[in-house]
């Protein structure tokens, strides 16, 4: 407002001002339009995340704040849907459920990946090995859900093989019952999305100078000696781009639950995206799914925010 | 030296077999002989019908009709997002603007949102402005939601191009555009390709958009339309619906097999 004021001014006293204030107009609005440019150039992503990303999510604020469901116009309820959810009697064991799943993604796909990506650089025909870890990362949400859904069913496949090995007593009802139905569809998990870390940090090993590596071998440094010595502090941004996006995916875990348990049974497999779905769409209480979807994004965000500073800290300086 | 790799070797390959006998099951019951299959998966074979599994279930699934959605969607979603990805990259690496890293986190930031956050307020408004069940509709959705990877990925790989390069070619007369044209786009084109396969892979298989934003059989993406099957088992036998996954695999699993090095090569650059 008071920059319009401002050049509105100065357009009126052009004719009367001396040379060097003109030049300092000049010099000044040429500045503010290449400042208008480099705006112009975010222009279409910021409005494409504006429709599709930030206008849903301020609904959705606004939505978690009001009784809505469906078909009368949302009354203002204040905090009452949050107040709500903290008494749900489900909270305890859905929150666990998000704490096994962050912990298990943490432990499972991203170590394990890690310590594939350490073994397969260096090795003859490691392209191979990495497109053997990624396929399954190319398969659907929905071809994961049912290929692992088969195995574990009470009838499914891992059964027959215990059975037929002759390990009668780890026979499992291994989707009926918590919490070996949560710690199933985690190991469908680790199968899925082991591969992309793989690949990611093969990527931040092979961006290692050879040198710095040759050097420590040189000095007799042990393999052991030169992961920690050298690799481990060389990955720290691959590292923190990688657990950043881990823990973000396993907090909002939805399609594999829904697909192998669809939460159950009686919502002992339930993390939180699954009750926001299931509240939302199933019993169309927008206003209390909304609640809930809040709750997780502000978990994600937090979490992802500090899991991300260390790694991005390194480019400020860039 | 030599003892070492064949160890490694050994463990590789055991992890390797691990990982493929899912992939193995998928399979062999994805091909067996419908008439003598007895509902449940199984380690053998039960036949070998690869050619008339497909084809049923090309013609069951009635998969044409997604398959062409898909492609539209994988490609123009991904190569528009990556483009205003770029873009926006560009002005933050190169043209310093104000509040560089808020404009960083309100691209960036939104990545993290849960995807059933935004559902309902979609479905809302795409009711409201008849973009409900049309492609151009579930394409903004894609192109949206696939940016802010898009761009950190992008961004990553900007921040390594040296500024002499960059106030060598404005000492030359380059404008802005030529400068985005003739040296960032360029020097980025393997980050920016990692960042379509990537996104590509994303929309190619996103289930709950196209379930939620779409009901015609012309405009619904393949994996909504497949989900719906997953669900018959008794009307549809399960390799038919087996081999319809397959067949949605196909695309990406191509892609990534071609397109390998140029993925890895666009995020080693990135990183």
């Amino acid at each position: 407002m008071s920059n319009i004021v401002k050049s509105s001014n100065r357009l009126r006293t052009k004719s009367s001002q001396p040379i060097w204030l003109k030049m300092k107009k000049d010099f000044s609005s040429k500045k503010r339009k290449e400042g208008i440019t480099s705006y112009l150039f975010f222009l279409p992503a910021i409005l494409a995340v504006l429709a599709v990303l930030l206008y849903p999510v301020g609904k959705t604020i606004y939505l978690s704040l009001t009784d809505s469901e469906g078909l009368l116009p949302p009354v203002f309820i204040g905090l009452r849907n949050y107040q709500n959810f903290v008494h749900d009697p489900v909270l305890k064991s859905t929150l666990i459920n998000v704490l096994i799943w962050t912990v298990a993604t943490l432990v499972l796909p991203v170590l394990i990946g890690l310590i594939i990506a350490n073994i397969v650089s260096g090795v003859t025909g490691s392209a191979v090995y990495r497109m053997i870890f990624l396929l399954p990362y190319v398969l659907s949400g929905v071809a994961v859900g049912a290929l692992w859904f088969n195995i574990f069913e009470t009838e499914g496949l891992l059964n027959n093989f215990l059975r037929l090995a002759g390990m009668e007593g780890f026979v499992n009802s291994w989707l009926l019952y918590y919490p070996q139905n949560t710690l199933s569809m985690i190991i469908a998990t680790t199968w899925a999305s082991t591969g992309l870390v793989v690949v990611l940090f093969t990527v931040g090993i092979q961006n290692i100078p050879l040198q710095t590596v040759e050097a420590a071998t040189i000095d007799g440094a042990n393999s052991w000696q030169l992961f920690w010595k050298i690799i481990w502090p060389q990955l720290k941004y691959i590292r923190a781009v990688v657990i950043g996006t881990a823990l973000a995916n396993s907090l909002r875990t939805f399609d594999i639950v829904w697909v192998m348990t669809g939460g159950g049974p009686s919502r002992t497999s339930e993390t939180l995206a699954v009750t926001m779905y299931r509240e939302s769409f199933l019993l169309n209480r927008y206003g209390y799914g909304s609640a809930i979807a809040v709750f997780l994004m502000l978990l994600v965000v937090s979490v992802s925010v500090l899991s991300l500073r260390g790694g991005l800290k390194k480019e400020a300086t860039l | 030296m030599k003892k070492n790799s064949l160890f490694k070797h050994i463990v590789l390959v055991i992890l390797s077999l691990i990982w493929l006998s899912p992939i193995y099951l998928l399979i062999v019951n994805a091909f067996a002989d419908v008439s003598i299959w007895n509902a449940n998966f199984d380690w053998h074979l039960k036949g070998w019908e690869p050619v008339a599994n497909f084809k049923q279930a090309w013609k069951v699934a009635d998969l044409a009709p997604g398959l062409k959605s898909n492609l539209f969607y994988g490609i123009v979603g991904s190569g528009l997002s990556v483009f205003f990805a770029s873009l926006a990259a560009f002005s933050i690496v190169a043209l310093n603007p104000k509040n560089k890293s808020l404009w960083f986190w309100v691209i960036y930031g939104v990545n993290l949102v849960p995807y059933q956050m935004l559902l309902l307020p979609l479905f809302e408004s795409f009711a409201s402005t008849g973009l409900y069940d049309t492609r151009w509709g579930l394409l903004l959705v894609y192109v949206g939601i696939a940016i802010p990877f898009a761009f950190f990925l992008s961004r990553n790989h900007m921040l390594s191009i040296s500024r002499e390069v960059v106030e060598a070619s404005q000492l030359d007369g380059a404008n802005k555009i030529q400068t985005y044209f003739k040296i960032f786009l360029p020097l980025s084109w393997s980050a920016l390709g990692a960042a379509f396969l990537f996104q590509f892979t994303w929309i190619w298989n996103d289930l709950v958009f196209g379930m939620t934003l779409t009901t015609s059989a012309e405009v619904r993406p393949l994996m909504s339309t497949i989900a719906t099957l997953v669900g018959q088992y008794q009307n549809i036998k399960m390799p038919i619906v087996l081999c319809a996954t397959l067949i949605a695999s196909l695309p990406t699993a191509f892609l990534y097999i071609v397109g390998q090095r140029l993925f890895v090569a666009g995020l080693k650059a990135g990183s």
